[in-house]
């Protein structure tokens, strides 16, 4: 039996005057959306040095692009204003889900199992995302200043700090 | 009548001395006739020139005259001499019967061609010894309305001091002249192109081709729209105001720790208001009026003072009762200013997370709506996979990327989501602006309870002072109330004053507002007045009248009317275009200048009573004969009007269309420019 039948039996079962549940829809936070998450994760490969990025900096850019405040602590760090114990960077479960069905549906593919890259239809998406003025506006710029720069040896820096 | 042309004449000192020509006008019909190349243009243009309209001519900086004025001219014997010196006279007659004679040069080695001078006497028809001359200027920016502009005076002896005309941003400003005069003169190149052909382009005005139709007609719609307009400005002002003395008051306030009640912040129609506005300050027991206050800190000075200032030690045992008083209120004061200030922190922080909760969702708004962007707009297959199966593993691909086999419930869709936002949002609008209003109340009762809590501070010092002075000095803390009374009350009183002065600051912009609000009420309906209907009837008529008078046959005149929206001609109510010919054109605007011209004798119009006609150049096909409109123009004499009328018809039919006719005839053979400064009749 569904899931709204389900729960209406049980409680039948402990109150004795009729009632129902009615499902009502979830919201849902864009970044947990794949139509959201998805085409981000592939503007952060793009955006990468060689169009290319390894576990550590896939979890690293992902992190910092989610909000104001870590935006600006990472551009900040880059700048040297700030050090880099500053960033917390914390491991998404989600960003594996990501990945994986980006992977399933043919957009990126494993090089040699180390480094994530674009397939033809993830670049032509992400091409197309590009022309699209004022979508991913606050991410775009970010990347744009930022991303070359997240090359592994700076990943494996921030994240040692916290290992220490 | 209000501008009437009395003569021209043009001199050009040549190196073989002196030329030029004199033009005497009457009243009515006047023909000038000449050949085509002989300078009849040259004429009409130098009136223009003469009146500082040439931007109706050209809209560069050039003296819109022929080569013969400016710079060399052909003699009677084909011999080509150097113009020296040249410059326009136009000797002009106002409805108070002033004449005058204005002067602007053309070449000249010193004088600029932007000065125009004005004799005060007639210079062309008479000698003219001894007249006063002033000095003016056109076309410097500003002209147009500074005392020495040229145009600025032309308009008070005109007549139409009180011209305006009212920009896109609101501002009223005068008409330029050169706006209404292509109602009264159309020039042989461009001017029979169109009704007001030769109108300069001039920016950010509103409607100037229509405002100088309604100008000339002298319609009351112009005056109803304006008062409108200006009466809506100053109502912005008023509001404006208000708002900026009841900010900067409450501000002022605030940091006293005082909060005015009862006083709105956009203008009130009625005042004095029904409730009176009170002042509040915070005390230690809670708020209190400054009004209350003042009546309590009274009643204690007179008490204070009726007694006489006892010894210390006749108040000691009184000084010690207060004491503890004092001391056990600062307490409490203590305890009540720590808690506030916990509140306050707690607010803060209150505001701190709600603001950050708004960002947050203002940032998941926008990421939905992102997608919804790229769904509309992004088309690739790719996107749509994700919504769809996965091709890999055949199953579902799952809506939200959580782990967890099996999604317990349905997820809203993203549109359902953004508006779920939008309510979270608004929702906690709402209760930021009550966090932000109640952080101000508290803050301003902290400030209150802190000064309280220093003034009791400096009491009971002064209590100790005395409690531990010499008996018989007279007691300090005693001394020391009355004078802290005495100030107390004098910052009250002060407070109440400034309540008062800024409550008739606002009663004044409260009776301003009144009167603005209940003005604009009673204008009357935007359009057009009884006395608008009639002029434009009058104007109707005549025009149609004309054009049957004329020949008119591009299609039935009976279709024609003056439009109440343009106050144009218009075929069956749109503006007429192309489907009249080349010579309708030269009669529709003949016709209509002449029937608003006709409608200035019977109402009061703001027309000058002058026309000036310079003949189009006759195009191919369809030769035009103005005998029938001669005879129409001619009628002007008989109400002190003058219609001028350029050509160069053969002098043969000219004369017979005039035959029957009043008319003033001028006419010259040969150039127009020669030795012999005079043309009669």
């Amino acid at each position: 039996m569904p899931p709204s039948e389900h729960k209406t039996e049980r409680f039948r079962r402990v109150f004795d005057v009729p009632f129902s549940f009615d499902e009502r829809p979830i919201p849902v936070p864009a970044e947990l959306r794949p139509v959201w998450r998805v085409p981000m994760l592939l503007l952060i490969i793009s955006h990468c040095r060689a169009q290319q990025a390894t576990w550590q900096q896939l979890h690293l850019l992902n992190w910092a692009v989610r909000s104001q405040r870590s935006r600006r602590i990472v551009i900040s760090i880059i700048a040297g204003h700030e050090s880099i114990d500053r960033a917390i960077v914390r491991y998404e479960p989600s960003l594996a889900r990501a990945v994986d069905l980006a992977v399933g549906v043919g957009l990126a593919f494993w090089e040699k199992g180390r480094a994530l890259k674009l397939s033809e239809e993830g670049k032509a998406l992400v091409k197309q995302i590009e022309e699209i003025d004022g979508v991913f506006i606050e991410e775009r710029e970010f990347l744009a200043r930022v991303g070359s720069k997240i090359t592994q040896n700076f990943v494996a820096r921030l994240l040692e700090w916290r290992l220490k | 009548m209000s501008l009437k042309l009395r003569g021209l004449r043009l001199t050009a000192i040549t190196s073989e001395g002196p030329y030029g020509a004199t033009l005497l006008f009457g009243d009515g019909l006047n023909v000038l006739r000449a050949g085509n190349t002989s300078g009849k243009s040259t004429a009409v243009q130098a009136i223009v020139y003469a009146l500082g309209l040439e931007p109706m001519l050209t809209s560069k900086y050039e003296v819109p005259l022929p080569h013969a004025m400016k710079e060399a001219l052909t003699t009677e014997d084909e011999q080509e001499i150097a113009v020296l010196e040249s410059h326009v006279l136009l000797e002009v007659e106002n409805r108070e019967g002033s004449v005058v004679t204005i002067q602007r040069w053309v070449k000249h080695e010193t004088i600029k061609t932007n000065l125009v001078a004005v004799w005060s006497g007639a210079l062309i028809r008479e000698d003219g010894e001894g007249i006063d001359r002033r000095d003016f200027y056109v076309r410097l920016a500003g002209s147009a309305r500074s005392e020495v502009g040229f145009h600025d005076w032309l308009r008070k002896f005109i007549g139409w001091d009180a011209a305006t005309i009212i920009k896109n941003d609101g501002t009223e400003v005068p008409l330029y002249l050169e706006l209404v005069f292509p109602l009264i003169f159309v020039e042989q190149k461009h001017g029979w192109s169109g009704i007001q052909a030769q109108t300069p382009h001039y920016g950010g005005l509103l409607e100037p081709k229509k405002r100088a139709r309604e100008f000339l007609l002298a319609l009351d719609v112009y005056n109803g729209a304006r008062d409108r307009q200006l009466l809506r400005q100053e109502q912005q002002q008023i509001v404006a105001a208000w708002a900026a003395a009841e900010g900067t008051f409450t501000a002022t306030l605030e940091r006293l720790g005082v909060v005015l009640k009862g006083v709105p912040q956009e203008p009130s129609m009625e005042w004095p208001l029904i409730v009176q506005p009170t002042l509040t300050i915070a005390g230690t027991e809670g708020w209190r009026t400054v009004d209350e206050l003042i009546e309590e800190l009274e009643g204690q000075l007179r008490e204070l003072i009726g007694s006489d200032i006892p010894s210390a030690e006749q108040v000691s045992g009184e000084m010690a009762q207060r004491l503890a008083a004092a001391e056990k209120e600062l307490n409490l004061l203590g305890a009540a200013i720590a808690q506030a200030e916990e509140e306050e922190q707690f607010e803060e922080e209150s505001l701190r997370a709600l603001d950050g909760r708004l960002a947050a969702l203002a940032e998941d708004r926008r990421r939905h709506e992102d997608v919804m962007k790229l769904r509309r707009l992004g088309s690739t297959q790719g996107l749509r996979k994700l919504e769809q199966e996965c091709p890999t593993c055949h199953q579902p691909v799952p809506e939200v990327l959580l782990s967890g086999s099996e999604q317990a419930w349905t997820s809203m869709s993203i549109a359902e989501n953004i508006q779920f936002i939008d309510q979270q949002v608004e929702t906690f609008r709402g209760i930021r602006d009550e966090v932000v209003s109640a952080l101000a109340a508290k803050r301003v009762r902290i400030t209150a309870l802190r000064e309280r809590s220093g003034e009791l501070k400096r009491e009971i010092r002064a209590l100790k002072n005395t409690l531990t002075s010499a008996s018989d000095m007279p007691s300090v803390a005693t001394v020391r109330r009355q004078v802290l009374l005495e100030e107390r009350l004098g910052f009250l009183r002060r407070l109440e004053a400034d309540l008062g002065g800024f409550l008739m600051a606002l009663g004044n912009l409260a009776n301003r507002y009144f009167n603005v609000r209940r003005a604009l009420d009673t204008l009357p309906e935007q359009g057009l007045t009884e006395s608008d209907e009639r002029k434009l009837n009058f104007v109707e008529r005549s025009f149609t009248d004309q054009l049957r008078e004329y020949g008119f046959r591009s299609f039935s005149i009976d279709l024609l009317s003056i439009s109440r929206a343009s106050y144009l001609p218009a075929r069956e109510g749109f503006d007429l275009g192309f489907d009249l010919s080349a010579s309708d054109w030269i009669r529709v605007i003949w016709a209509y200048l002449l029937a608003i011209l006709e409608v200035a004798r019977y109402r009061s119009t703001n027309h000058p009573g002058l026309l000036i006609f310079d003949e189009p150049r006759q195009q191919a096909a369809e030769t035009l004969s103005f005998a029938a409109l001669l005879p129409r123009a001619a009628t002007s004499a008989r109400f002190d009007q003058q219609v001028i009328f350029a050509t160069s018809e053969p002098e043969e039919s000219i004369l017979e269309m005039l035959s029957e006719i009043p008319h003033v005839y001028l006419t010259y053979s040969g150039r127009l420019l020669r030795r012999v400064p005079s043309v009669e009749e």
